[in-house]
């Protein structure tokens, strides 16, 4: 049963993941949390759903799409939701609250177009399954456990190898130097959110396929435990999102097996909370103090 | 300076704001001492007065709330009660509304939440000219809600709430489904009577499931089932289900009570598909026998069985009249114990105010008196529970369809 539920738990923590790596991406660049992360996970999903389902569309077809229109949300985020304040120096607390409000705007947005029911969603990756002994893998988990790697291996690729990336790199150590040294940091920082949101809705689709449902708490759920993740990894850290993903994942396997799955939330909240008293940057975070 | 001015101003502000709360607070904790009980007697003879004027006039319409989850994971429940209602007051003020008066039905949201329910259910008893309440679907906002309308002697049914405790509030608070324990008691029973041995139970962590678990694992005993797993999950919030399946799995058990919703039902056929669980027998209750399950399981519910208070081929007067108003009126395609139940509560409710008035404590009495009313499930007397007592049918999904198993007695 362990190795069973070590595969449950690696599977929904390298989900997990991949938002959190969102998370820290706009971090690092703003040292803002974007609370609209979740709605765009569960938006992701919701397009992809109603392209298939009601429209009929071919998942090679409706996924990038949905891709795409999550990039376009996630600028649109930026644009409307931060840019302004930014201009006008606003505090780090007025983005933030400003985020919350996207955010549920587009989940209640959601619920009244859609429905508030739980929806049947695709199984994209219905091959069949592996039997080890007592374990059973299912292909859909593989295929969501790779498809995870590649995009965290891509992503890391993108902000340490690409300009664009190590433009990002550069404005999250010093945005005014970074101005200075004539980087375009309007177009770094939104070229953060659509990575984030685009990466939110890779994340949301897979979820859907994995349970073969979506409904409409999806969104809260995965904000508050991706959010935990970025943290417990230590924000502003890509690889800290990654390990953070895998282990409150499989915390929550493995609690909820052998502790009480009542108590799934709880524990993994409690590492979460273990974790920070003994290094409150994170795992991987750098102690750096922040000047307010 | 500014700034200064600024902040000089709020902490007075402030300051003012502690200092009236505290002195109002002290005021009212002391004349609400010495003088509630007597404003209570006034009070109640007042709406009694208001009520009796307004009965004399005849014009004024009969107001009932209903309050249920419009919006929120629950929805499809609250909605079934909505458009059953709103087809029967349709159809009674058509035929001249209660002695010539008509009903007006106010619709409240509680989202299936506890304190929702609290807000909503100050606010009905808010409304002089509320006379009588149905609601809420589940337990917890049900049992948050019932003692403010016990208070306010407005009567109260609600169409499936099942927790024990919830008519226990007072006299005036009817459910109209039988207790918990017997939708989950008999399907322990059926399971013994089906030939499993080891048994395991998912509830959800809210009023009904704690209770139902406690309930179910005391007859599936008596019925010599062995639980080996008595697994929970916080219902709204759980969508991975794997962890407790895998150790249901690892248990060894050979069939599987769900105790939840049908949302998180459909979840859990999913899954269990996934872990190759196929061959063992699942059983689930009424609140799953609907096509939103049907259509969010996708084919994974297969071979599930779903108990439910009637069937479909069922000739009763009341529900084959039922039948052709729902599918006329409304959306609704399959008759489910929701549609059922809502037209009991409303319909008992609206038979009341037609033979006793409007008084709060004569519907109530009217109510507990009642024999063999012809409900949509079948004849309804309340016992001294005030729940009626109900028989059970037991459905199995097959090719994407409820079909009739057997009644059991």
């Amino acid at each position: 049963m362990l190795f069973q539920q070590i595969i449950n738990g690696l599977t929904i923590g390298a989900i997990y993941a991949v938002v959190a790596m969102g998370y820290s991406l706009v971090f690092g660049v703003l040292r803002l949390i974007n609370f609209a992360n979740g709605a765009e996970y569960m938006l992701g999903a919701y397009l992809v759903y109603v392209f298939m389902v009601k429209f009929g569309a071919m998942a090679p077809l409706a996924l990038p799409l949905a891709i795409a229109i999550l990039g376009i949300i996630g600028y649109l985020v930026d644009f409307i939701g931060l840019r302004h304040l930014r201009a006008k120096n606003a505090p780090r607390m007025a983005g933030l609250i400003s985020t919350l409000g996207i955010g549920t705007f587009i989940e209640n947005a959601i619920q009244i177009w859609i429905g508030t029911e739980t929806k049947p969603f695709p199984n994209f990756f219905n091959f069949g399954k592996i039997i080890i002994g007592n374990t059973v893998i299912s292909w859909s988990q593989i295929i969501i456990f790779i498809i995870c790697a590649v995009l965290m291996i891509t992503l890391s690729l993108f902000v340490y190898c690409t300009k664009m990336g190590k433009s990002m790199l550069a404005v999250s150590q010093d945005q005014m130097c970074a101005k200075l040294m004539g980087i375009n940091v309007k177009l770094v920082i939104s070229a953060t959110f659509v990575v984030a949101a685009m990466l939110a809705c890779v994340a949301g689709v897979l979820v859907g396929t994995y349970y073969q449902n979506i409904d409409t708490n999806m969104s809260f759920i995965a904000g508050m435990k991706t959010f935990a993740a970025a943290v417990l990894g230590g924000v502003g850290s890509l690889p800290g999102a990654v390990v953070g993903g895998l282990i409150v994942g499989l915390a929550e396997a493995i609690g909820a097996s052998y502790i009480s799955s009542g108590y799934r939330d709880a524990i993994a909240f409690a590492i979460l909370i273990v974790v920070l008293l003994v290094k409150p940057s994170g795992i991987f975070g750098k102690n750096t103090v922040d000047k307010m | 300076m500014k700034k200064k001015i600024m902040s000089i101003l709020l902490v007075l502000a402030m300051v003012a704001a502690l200092a009236a709360c505290g002195s109002s607070k002290k005021e009212s904790t002391e004349a609400e001492k010495s003088t509630t009980a007597a404003a209570k007697e006034e009070k109640k003879e007042e709406t009694k007065a208001e009520k009796n004027e307004e009965k004399t006039d005849g014009d004024s319409p009969v107001k009932i709330a209903l309050y249920a989850p419009i919006t929120g994971n629950n929805a499809q429940y609250g909605l079934t009660y909505q458009k059953t209602i709103q087809a029967l007051t349709e159809k009674i003020n058509a035929e001249g509304g209660i002695n010539g008066r008509e009903v007006v039905v106010d619709v409240y949201d509680d989202k299936a939440d506890q304190k929702e329910a609290l807000n909503i259910a100050n606010l009905i008893v808010s409304d002089p000219d509320v006379v009588a309440v149905v609601g809420s679907q589940t337990s917890s906002p049900t049992l948050a809600a019932a003692p403010i309308f016990e208070e306010a002697g407005l009567p109260m049914i609600s169409p499936n709430a099942s927790h024990k405790d919830i008519t226990m509030v007072g006299e005036h608070i009817f459910s109209m489904n039988c207790l918990a324990e017997f939708e989950g008691g008999q399907s322990a029973n059926q399971m013994a009577a089906d030939g499993y041995k080891n048994v395991a139970i998912i509830y959800s962590n809210d009023d009904n499931g704690v209770y139902n678990n406690e309930k179910w694992q005391e007859i599936a005993k008596a019925a010599g089932l062995n639980v080996v797993a008595a697994e929970n999950f916080v219902p709204g919030s759980t969508s991975d289900f794997t962890p407790l399946l895998s150790k249901i799995k690892a248990a060894g058990a050979e069939a599987i009570y769900l105790c939840t919703s049908y949302s998180d039902n459909a979840m859990i056929a999913t899954q269990m598909q996934q872990l190759e669980m196929s061959d063992v027998a699942t059983y689930t209750s009424s609140t799953s026998y609907n096509e939103a399950f049907l259509e969010a399981a996708a084919g994974a519910a297969e071979g599930m069985y779903v108990s439910n208070f009637f069937y479909d081929g069922s000739t009763d007067e009341t529900f084959v009249e039922l039948e052709k108003l729902i599918k006329e009126k409304t959306d609704i395609t399959l008759m489910s114990v929701y549609v059922a139940n809502s037209y009991d509560a409303f319909m008992l409710l609206v038979d009341a105010i037609k033979e006793v008035g409007t008084d709060g404590d004569d519907i109530a009495k009217w109510l507990a008196e009642v024999k063999d009313w012809p409900g949509a499930c079948g004849p309804v007397t309340f016992d001294e529970t005030r729940h009626p007592a109900k028989q059970l049918y037991w459905f199995q999904i097959k090719d994407g369809k409820f079909e009739f198993v057997g009644q059991q007695y």
